[in-house]
């Protein structure tokens, strides 16, 4: 049939009994397995036991907290989402991102947690068994290079999550279970390393994501290769809410070009403290096209996917500076004037 | 590594499957059960020839281990027409399949098995389904024969169809 | 939406919207492929491949191998395997490695199983040790001996080099204006849906049963005779049905020996399956080609004379690569007069994947230099682009200066047609900005004329037979890749006998139960084995027409056909089909007739004149309208205008949709496909994420027009439609990328990183 690894499949009813379950050695969560079973098939990933979520009600539910806020189970699929009766009109950014995964039957499957905390990918690594058996085992694969860039110390791959940068966008948290319960914002979540790029402890797991009581406004830009189906090469996701006419809490967030997420902070402060003019929406591109390094390990190469960074953060700037201004009215202190031609996500 | 056994329900009946964890659904369909109808284009969900419906649901099964649908059903292109007669008892075939033969929608027919169950559940979804629907719904599946025109003729032709009953 | 037309002068004689007697099979799950062939107490095959892409193979041990639960054989090296190779004069492959791999993915070990598994298990224990050589990436004169692909080989890596000149060179580029140009073509795969598979059974008595997934069993028995050394008669190829081939299923391969061969080790049938690893391993797709072009233009923009070389990256092995290095050559003349020519191509090895024919075998890498480079000079000499080609198109029942004969060209309506519908005068130049469209033209054989190893026989035959039942069959050794070859010869039969196409069953792709047809490729199943077909069918209708004469007692010029019965008007009598079938068969014996087809000889006799003679040749133009997104690269197709000339279209549903399959097919080789290769010699994405080709919604709106005039010399007037469409897509695209940002792209595929490369460096030249 396949040469497959082996593994135990435990399904669990209560998550109250994940952690002790992830404390054994070689286990893994199995959600939607849309990431995780061709990484089994292609041998990347080789669990003796897989812990499957999908029959824990609690992480499959879509819930507002006591405070009005959102909560949306880890094990929620992407499609649960998108077909949620009300969430997509108060969080049209994150219905974006959602939307834009893999395709349609992917999304029946795949699972909001594992969507954040999807495995980084490489082109020197996710690539099929034969490829892979005459090399060296890279950083990833538990050796100690690195072929995307050789002078690297640690793994460079990348983050392909394209809910992660609209999440951080939006503000939101996500609850970590385990041996204690603890709230952390999603940016958070990423280490910064390829190779585990994730912040849980060996028990933890994500049990969880809430979102604002109120969404700022936000506008999320993919770009990949053909028009679905891809990972991004590149996701750009901008928020901000008017304050009296004034954006306030800008976040720009640009994502697939490492192993985490990266806030473009010159460009917040930039946007916070002067009037939204062309001009400074190009000044606020250009710093996030140098506030990031991607190396050759994606599809789309190195210049094509800086110069995708600086023409989807100045796209997305654009048409978030056009969603302000028409619910801030008159009093606003955008400046804006010539707005751009919107592009879609592709 | 010894196996278990699965029970699921294929095309309306209950079978029992001897399997390991590691089985995926495809290699249940293809080797166990001789379903081969479903195709192995790929292996890891890159493709959509493999897709059967799980619970009426459009899915990769070669993405999807055996072990996760326990219990439930799982509809493959041989079981379509049997779907449909049962709940349309004038018809032999499923409409999609009319269509895909009218419309020219087949060449060498390797993609057309995951094409005409994403094509269905859309139908079930969605009666009347614009292009833009379809041409989203029949996303994750590749086809290298066709450039796609006339299977998104069929599937709109289905929907075409319905609207002329409804009025 | 995406519309068809046919012009309406056309004088068409569509026969049939009959649809394809094998769709019903493939939307109900009932069509067998290779891989969902079962045989009795069947084992599994798994071939060990090289993880590098060269390497000295210093040890092999199998030993270990040898009793592990499950496995049935074990086999390495070359052992009494002869070397083979689709071409008689280049047999250079083994199905396993003996002492050198040449590309990554060559299989070295074979083993058989009770299961796959048990077969990938027992693979893990076997050890092979290399001494990895460096990778041989790119043609040109190695410079060390250990940089030798083949060291036996006598002109290094040097495969073969050709060199053709006609006309007066010297005369033509006197005093001339002239141009160069240079292009390099990238090479892409065929990503047939359905990756290969093969179940072989070495039979107790000898004889040897093989069911693949291939374009061409006739050549698969052929090859396998060689490599074996068994009479070709011992064994028999069957083509179950297939999904997808496009030029990548057209020989014998190493996993279809190799199944033999442990069939015979173990005694049972041996399936081996592909996975889209290995499809991307075994490849034989579209070679990588440099080119170069110097054309001398005289007065008025006629052509007086072309330069034109090709230097292809063959990869590791021969494969079809002597008639893909005269295809590069050969088709030039076909659209354009070119009085002086002159063609120089050479095919080099390198340590990557065999390459060979793929849709538009040869023709698709200079033909988008052509069109490129007519663009470029248009451009130099203020001319529009399509009033540039009308001035050298090669006119109708002509002979090009490589003495190909021309017969039905309905270029020139091609041309009209996509000017026309695309608003080609209107729109052109007056765009809005970094939008822009662009034009090629572009031909194709409707089968090549002549065989791929020599001999006098006919190409294609059929042998057809009339049972008492009624009913029809019509063998041919013909395969149905999906293009819907069988279809076709219901059509042509049931038109020639004057029946219902349900009595008509056709069996094909069987070198055991069917005359030899040489296979699906070169677009030449249509015009030959539907010629052969009607020529058996026509026979038939005589011998049946001979026999209601004599039976009703009249001559038989008084005996008409009214539907399937047989009329005498004068006698008032009517006799049906079934009665006539049974009087033919009580009078004669049971009832068959043959039909053959051999092309008419080629004119030319020069060495390399066997490449690119056809019957008839299809033509195709195209109009590309994209935009360039000046700041991320991309480009958007908005719109491609297809016309092409196929003569007499038969089946208008299938015409569509060879059409716009090869169209996208076009799309994805000049937008995305790149089989590409990092330094090391490893393959840059060997699965289908990274070997991207088009998904749904990444095709425009395709308008296709049909023109021309019916053929004489093919079946009811019909040409080639299978391989022709796609040529012209690439250079109207690249065309259009020049028109609307100015920039000239040098390379394929056209990705927004060498968009991007290009507008800086257009926008450093503007800077000087």
């Amino acid at each position: 049939m396949s040469s497959r690894p082996s593994f135990y499949i435990t399904r669990l009813e209560n998550w109250v009994d994940l952690p002790s379950s992830l404390g054994t050695l070689g286990a893994q969560i199995l959600a939607g397995g849309t990431d995780l079973v061709p990484n089994l098939t292609w041998e990347l990933a080789s669990p003796t036991m897989l812990v499957d979520v999908m029959g824990i009600s609690e992480l499959r539910e879509i819930t507002i907290d006591a405070e009005g806020r959102w909560v949306i189970g880890a094990a929620v699929t992407l499609s649960d989402i998108l077909h949620h009766p009300v969430l997509g009109a108060h969080y049209p950014m994150l219905v974006a991102a959602v939307h834009a995964v893999a395709t349609p039957e992917i999304r029946a499957q795949a699972t909001l947690g594992g969507n954040l905390c999807v495995d980084t990918r490489c082109r020197f690594r996710n690539q099929p068994p034969i490829w892979r058996s005459g090399l060296d085992p890279c950083f990833k694969s538990d050796g100690n290079r690195c072929y995307a860039a050789p002078k690297s110390r640690e793994c460079v791959a990348i983050l392909s999550s394209d809910t992660a940068p609209v999440l951080i966008a939006l503000g939101a948290e996500v609850a970590v279970g385990g041996p204690e319960l603890r709230w952390v914002e999603v940016e958070a979540l990423y280490s910064g390393d390829g190779h585990d790029h994730l912040t849980l402890g060996p028990q933890e797991f994500v049990r969880a994501v809430r979102l604002p009581r109120v969404s700022p406004a936000g506008v999320f830009r993919k770009w990949r290769d053909r028009a679905t189906m891809d990972f991004p090469e590149v996701d750009v996701a901008v928020a901000a809410t008017l304050d009296e006419g004034v954006p306030r809490d800008i976040r720009i967030v640009v994502s697939a070009v490492g192993p985490a997420p990266v806030r473009i902070s010159a460009a917040e402060v930039l946007l916070d403290s002067s009037p939204w003019t062309d001009a400074q929406l190009e000044r606020a591109s250009v710093m996030a096209r140098e506030a990031v390094h991607p190396y050759d390990n994606g599809q789309l190469g190195v210049i094509g996917r800086q110069l995708a960074v600086r023409s989807l953060v100045l796209d997305a700037l654009t048409a978030l500076r056009a969603a302000l201004m028409e619910t801030g009215g008159e009093q606003n202190d955008l400046g804006g004037r010539d707005s751009r031609e919107k592009g879609q996500p592709r | 590594m010894a196996g278990t056994l699965l029970q699921l329900t294929v095309n309306g009946h209950p079978q029992t499957v001897w399997i390991q964890d590691k089985t995926t659904l495809l290699e249940v369909l293809r080797d166990g059960l001789g379903f081969t109808g479903t195709k192995n284009g790929c292996a890891v969900g890159q493709c959509g020839t493999c897709t059967v419906w799980i619970d009426g649901v459009s899915r990769l099964s070669c993405i999807t281990l055996a072990r996760t649908v326990e219990g439930r059903t799982v509809t493959t292109v041989e079981g379509l027409a049997d779907w449909w007669r049962e709940r349309h008892p004038e018809d032999v075939y499923h409409p999609l399949q009319s269509a895909f033969v009218a419309e020219g929608a087949v060449q060498c027919g390797f993609c057309t098995p995951g094409m005409t169950m994403a094509g269905a559940a859309l139908l079930q979804e969605i009666p009347h389904p614009d292009r833009e629907e379809i041409r989203e719904a029949l996303g994750g599946h590749l086809c290298r024969c066709t450039g796609y025109e006339q299977i998104i003729r069929a599937v709109a032709a289905v929907g075409d169809r319905g609207k002329e009953d409804v009025r | 939406m995406s519309k068809m037309h046919e012009v309406e002068a056309k004088p068409t004689a569509l026969l049939d919207t009959m649809p394809r007697i094998d769709a019903w099979d493939k939307v109900t799950g009932q069509a067998l492929y290779a891989d969902d062939v079962r045989w009795p107490h069947m084992a599994y095959g798994f071939l060990i491949r090289s993880p590098y892409a060269h390497a000295r193979v210093v040890k092999v041990d199998i030993e270990a191998v040898r009793g592990l639960p499950g496995v049935l054989a074990v086999l390495c090296g070359p052992g009494s395997v002869a070397a083979y190779g689709i071409m008689p004069s280049t047999q250079d492959e083994h199905a396993l490695a003996a002492k050198k791999v040449c590309y990554l993915g060559e299989p070295v070990v074979a083993i058989a199983a009770e299961t796959l598994h048990q077969a990938e298990a027992a693979a893990s224990k076997v050890v092979v040790e290399y001494e990895v050589l460096r990778p041989v990436l790119h043609p040109g004169v190695p410079k060390s001996h250990t940089a030798l692909v083949h060291p036996e080989h006598p002109t290094g890596n040097l495969f073969k080099a050709v060199d053709l000149e006609f006309g007066d060179m010297a005369g033509g580029f006197l005093d001339a204006w002239t141009r160069e140009d240079r292009f390099f073509y990238q090479g892409n795969n065929h990503v047939a849906m359905e990756p290969h598979a093969v179940l072989a059974y070495w039979r107790p008595d000898g004889k040897i049963e093989v069911s693949s997934s291939t374009q061409a069993p006739h050549y698969v028995q052929r090859e396998l005779a060689r490599a074996l050394d068994v009479p070709d008669y011992r064994i028999r190829v069957v083509a179950p049905v297939i999904g997808g081939g496009f030029g990548g299923k057209s020989e014998a391969f190493p996993h279809e020996v190799a199944a033999v061969l442990l069939s015979r080790e173990c005694g049972r049938p041996v399936k081996i399956t592909l996975s889209r690893e290995e499809v991307f391993y075994t490849h034989r797709g579209r070679h990588p080609v440099s080119m170069r072009v110097r054309t001398a233009i005289g007065p008025a923009g006629r052509i007086r004379a072309m330069e034109f070389d090709t230097e292809l990256d063959g990869g590791a092995y021969g494969s079809y690569g002597i008639a893909s290095t005269y295809y590069t050559g050969a088709l030039q003349p076909t659209t354009y007069q070119i009085p002086a020519y002159h063609f120089h191509g050479e095919r080099w090895y390198t340590t990557k994947p065999p390459c060979g024919p793929k849709r538009g075998h040869g023709t698709t890498q200079p033909r988008a230099l052509l069109e490129i480079h007519l663009d470029r000079m248009a451009r130099a000499l203020r001319m529009d682009p399509i009033a540039l080609r009308r001035q050298n198109l090669t006119p109708p029942h002509s002979v090009t200066v490589n003495q190909l004969e021309i017969t039905t060209s309905g270029l020139a309506e091609c041309l009209d047609a996509v000017e026309a519908r695309s608003g080609w005068r209107e729109r052109r130049g007056q765009l809005e900005p970094d939008r822009g469209l662009g034009v090629a033209c572009s031909s194709y054989l409707s089968g090549a004329g002549l065989p791929i190893y020599w001999n006098p026989l006919p190409h294609s035959g059929v042998r057809l037979a009339v049972n008492r039942d009624g009913g029809v069959q019509v063998f041919c050794g013909l395969t149905d890749i999906g293009q819907g070859a069988q279809t076709i010869l219901v059509m042509l039969t049931a038109q020639a006998l004057g029946i219902d196409s349900q009595r008509v069953r056709v069996y094909t792709a069987d070198t055991g139960m069917t005359p030899v047809d040489l296979g699906s490729y070169s677009s030449r199943v249509t015009m030959m084995a539907g010629n052969a077909t009607l020529q058996a069918a026509e026979r038939m209708a005589a011998l049946l027409l001979h026999v209601a004469a004599e039976r009703m007692g009249v001559a038989e010029v008084d005996v008409l056909r009214k539907g399937e019965d047989f009329l005498v008007p004068m006698a008032d009598r009517i006799t049906p089909w079934d009665d006539v079938v049974k009087w033919a068969e009580e009078m004669q014996g049971p009832l068959s007739t043959v039909g053959g087809y051999t092309p008419p000889p080629a004119l030319g006799r020069y060495k390399g004149s066997g490449v690119g003679p056809s019957p008839a040749y299809s033509f195709s133009a195209c109009v590309a309208d994209i935009t360039v997104n000046t700041r991320d690269g991309r480009v958007t197709v908005h719109h491609l205008w297809v016309a092409h000339d196929l003569g007499t279209p038969l089946n208008r549903s299938m015409v569509e949709g060879q059409i716009r399959g090869g169209v996208v097919m076009g799309l994805g080789e000049v937008l995305m496909e790149a089989q590409a290769f990092n330094p090391d010699g490893r393959h840059r994405g060997p699965h289908l994420l990274g070997y991207r080709i088009p998904t749904i919604l990444d095709v425009p709106e395709i308008d296709i027009v049909l023109v021309g005039e019916p053929e004489p010399r093919g079946p009811l007037g019909a040409k080639e439609v299978g391989q022709g469409p796609l040529n012209p897509v690439i250079p109207a695209v690249i065309n259009a990328i020049s028109d609307a940002v100015g920039i000239d792209l040098t390379e394929t595929p056209i990705t927004p990183d060498r968009i991007l490369r290009a507008l800086h460096k257009q926008e450093r030249g503007r800077a000087q």
